[in-house]
């Protein structure tokens, strides 16, 4: 899936799922979970804690 | 909210129309309120320092318009978050940050130093630094050229944007249209 098939899947633009992948921008709950539904995922698998990961 | 809506309330909740889709998705709507901040911060401190060189040339209502119009923006902002239960001034004061008391005597500084050369002209009938002489008569020389130009060109330009800005709608509204995703 590209990022804009993922982006209109969920609503969002492009810049955002890219500005998401690369840590610029925390998704709000209801957005994580559009994106783990989208990716047939979960939010705790796709989404890490990591302290070291940009803002 | 948590306060019973108010005629300023619905006022302000139409101006401000945050169900527009023009807000864009969640992050860009993040974003966009970001840089109306930083807009709004501009604007305070291009208001403040044009108040300060009006009075230092001997102005003295130009400064108190400019400290209002400078003032209002903020005072709006303030009212706005206090309504949904923040306090932005009780934010700063319990976090410390230094940036905010940094503004708050830069404020302070320039808004006593505008009202100080404003006091000297009001005085002493003098101003503090007397202001070039720009005598400008309408369609008379390069300036009288220049100010009937500007004049002609703000209202042309004006009418020009709404026009522009019409198109830019309709054209995005038939977009929408295309890929079938118009808002109700």
């Amino acid at each position: 899936m590209t990022q804009a098939e993922l982006a209109d899947l969920v609503s969002v633009s492009r810049q955002t799922i890219i500005a998401v992948e690369q840590g610029d921008y925390a998704p709000s709950v209801y957005l994580a979970l559009r994106i783990a539904r989208a990716l047939g995922g979960t939010v705790e698998e796709l989404f890490t804690n990591d302290p070291g990961e940009k803002r | 909210m948590t306060h019973k809506p108010t005629l300023l309330d619905r006022v302000a909740e139409r101006i401000m129309d945050l169900d527009s889709p023009a807000y864009g998705d969640e992050r860009e709507r993040a974003v966009f309120m970001e840089s109306s901040s930083f807009g709004l911060t501009t604007g305070l401190y291009a208001g403040l320092v044009g108040a300060l060189v009006a009075s230092i040339f001997g102005a003295v209502l130009l400064p108190v318009v400019l400290l209002a119009v400078t003032i209002l923006p903020s005072a709006a902002a303030t009212w706005y978050a206090k309504r949904r239960d923040v306090h932005p001034r009780k934010l700063a004061e319990n976090a410390g940050a230094r940036s905010t008391m940094v503004g708050i005597v830069v404020f302070g500084a320039v808004m006593a130093l505008t009202f100080a050369a404003m006091t000297y002209t009001v005085l002493t009938g003098a101003p503090l630094v007397p202001a070039p002489r720009l005598d400008v008569t309408p369609g008379e020389g390069f300036l009288g050229g220049m100010a009937q130009g500007a004049v002609v060109g703000g209202i042309i330009g004006g009418l020009a944007a709404i026009v522009g800005g019409m198109l830019s709608f309709r054209r995005a509204r038939r977009h929408r249209d295309d890929v079938g995703l118009r808002h109700p």
